[in-house]
């Protein structure tokens, strides 16, 4: 435990000797920032006009704060995550490979295990205070919005969190996999797409025919599509299958990593 | 306090190195010289647990590199031939990163700091960013690296490649200072560098040892570059 301690400090405080740190904070909280406010801008303006969602002349559904401002923002805000996360977790392996740090690292009495920890967490830490802005947008709504429903809106939150979380993982595992920065941005990148688009691909493939058996691989797909079990917490349900499946996805991409990144010794 | 017995170490189909065996004594300086490619990285990589070896065995200090790893690892320091230097970091917290990364305690770490700054002649560079140094100075980060916990055996892989007169006279007197407690391996393929430094050769090629001997029994009849001319050139004609 010793040494995920002295790994995380050391990745945490270079984050902030490089400009990384600096761009991923203000950059996220500009962006954010800015879409909660065109969000809120036209919420304001479509109250203003009509109390919800009309279909000749009858409210359908009402405008709420949870579904038409939070819910989008929290929807938006996972896609700014694919650029943002493989930002922060690209350097964490890349570098060592690249200015051959490794070699201290793999000759030192140290797990590996001990450092892909140190250096998932010191990535979290600095995601985490990435999404602290966040709270600031449920903090307005819950001071000035009426009745919002704050349990839907503190669940996509901790959806929020979980997601980044899950996508910290997996670019802590691409970053094992080459000793070129822009390569492990790629690698995360297109995994955190590749996650998050999946469940489109199952209402299309209901069921394939494999050795005359028919699965049913449309509910699988959409099983192991981020961007649904997401969902669900954005609309205020948490279930236990939803965090499972994050907790599940962050363990296999850490133990993955951990024997990526072990591989110089089986050359 | 090194033993190594039949070590062979294939990467896929190419040879790095076949059987080799040698012995080292406790506070030996032995010199592993060869000409590149011979093998003397592959052998101080698997000595130092960073990969395993093919076939073969080698125990440090009494621990087995495959077995024991970890108590191989505590008691080696190692230098490797890039030194492992985090550019953005300042000479004395790097040196505070590994020295808690070789297990040291956080007080420990402190005072073994002080001792390797001195020991390494980098007193005025203690508080400088590692990237802004010149190469003779991150030779010295390097080395201070190695002996931050105080290893019994130090591992080095050409540490003077690259530095100027002056700056390899420096290294090699600081070498031959840490002599007497610890036992040292370098590499070189700096012939001169040998024989100021070291008491005992093993000379490699093409992934096997051709010659291990005193210094001064090699150096007898022939100067150490014709013996090494001898044992390396003569045989590469035969093969070539």
């Amino acid at each position: 435990m010793r040494a995920v301690g002295t790994i995380f400090w050391k990745e945490f405080k270079s984050y902030f000797v490089s400009p990384v740190g600096y761009v991923v904070l203000t950059g996220f909280t500009a962006l954010s920032g800015f879409l909660f406010y065109q969000l809120l801008g036209f919420f304001i303006r479509i109250t203003s006009l009509m109390r919800g969602y009309m279909v000749r002349g009858q409210v359908m559904r009402e405008w709420t704060l949870a579904d038409d401002v939070m819910g989008p923002l929290y929807k938006n805000l996972g896609l700014f995550l694919i650029v943002m996360v493989p930002a922060v977790t690209m350097r964490l392996f890349a570098e060592e490979k690249k200015l051959k740090t490794e070699e201290l690292l793999l000759t030192s009495p140290v797990r590996m295990s001990e450092i892909v920890i140190g250096k998932y967490l010191a990535s979290l830490s600095l995601l985490f205070l990435m999404l602290l802005p966040v709270g600031v947008y449920l903090l307005i709504v819950f001071i000035y919005g009426t009745e919002p429903d704050m349990g839907t809106l503190l669940a996509g939150y901790a959806g929020l969190f979980l997601v980044t979380f899950s996508l910290a993982a997996i670019g802590v595992f691409s970053s094992t996999l080459t000793e070129n920065q822009i390569v492990s941005f790629f690698v995360c990148a297109v995994l955190g797409l590749f996650f998050f688009t999946i469940g489109l691909a199952g209402s299309s493939v209901q069921t394939i025919t494999l050795f005359s058996r028919k699965l049913n691989i449309g509910d699988f797909l959409q099983q192991l599509s981020l961007s649904g079990h997401y969902d669900n917490f954005v609309s205020g349900r948490i279930e236990l299958t939803d965090i499972v499946y994050f907790v599940s996805i962050i363990l296999f991409f850490l133990a993955a990593a951990r024997i990526s990144a072990e591989s110089p010794r089986r050359s | 306090m090194i033993e190594v017995e039949r070590l062979t170490k294939y990467y896929g189909e190419v040879r790095g190195i076949e059987d080799i065996s040698f012995k080292v004594g406790k506070g030996e300086i032995v010199g592993f010289l060869g000409p590149n490619g011979s093998g003397k990285t592959t052998t101080m990589r698997i000595l130092t647990c960073y990969m395993p070896a093919t076939s073969g065995k080698a125990r440090l200090a009494g621990f087995d590199v495959e077995t024991q790893s970890m108590e191989v690892r505590r008691r080696i320091g190692y230098l490797p031939e890039h030194p492992p230097l985090y550019n953005e970091m300042r000479v004395a917290s790097y040196l505070g990163f590994c020295g808690r990364l070789k297990g040291l305690a956080r007080d420990k770490v402190r005072e073994r700091i002080e001792e390797v700054v001195a020991t390494c002649g980098l007193e005025s560079e203690k508080n400088r960013i590692i990237g802004q140094l010149s190469k003779g100075f991150r030779q010295r980060v390097g080395l201070a690296q190695a002996l931050i916990h105080n290893p019994e055996i130090l591992i080095l892989d050409e540490p003077t490649i690259g530095l100027d007169p002056k700056q390899n006279a420096d290294i090699r007197g600081l070498i031959k200072s840490l002599a007497g407690e610890r036992t040292i391996i370098l590499s070189t393929h700096i012939l001169p560098e040998v024989t100021l430094t070291c008491e005992r050769v093993i000379i490699i090629h093409q992934g096997r040892i051709v010659a291990d001997s005193r210094l001064e029994s090699l150096t007898r009849e022939q100067s150490l570059e014709q013996a090494f001319l001898k044992l390396v050139g003569f045989e590469q004609e035969e093969r070539g």
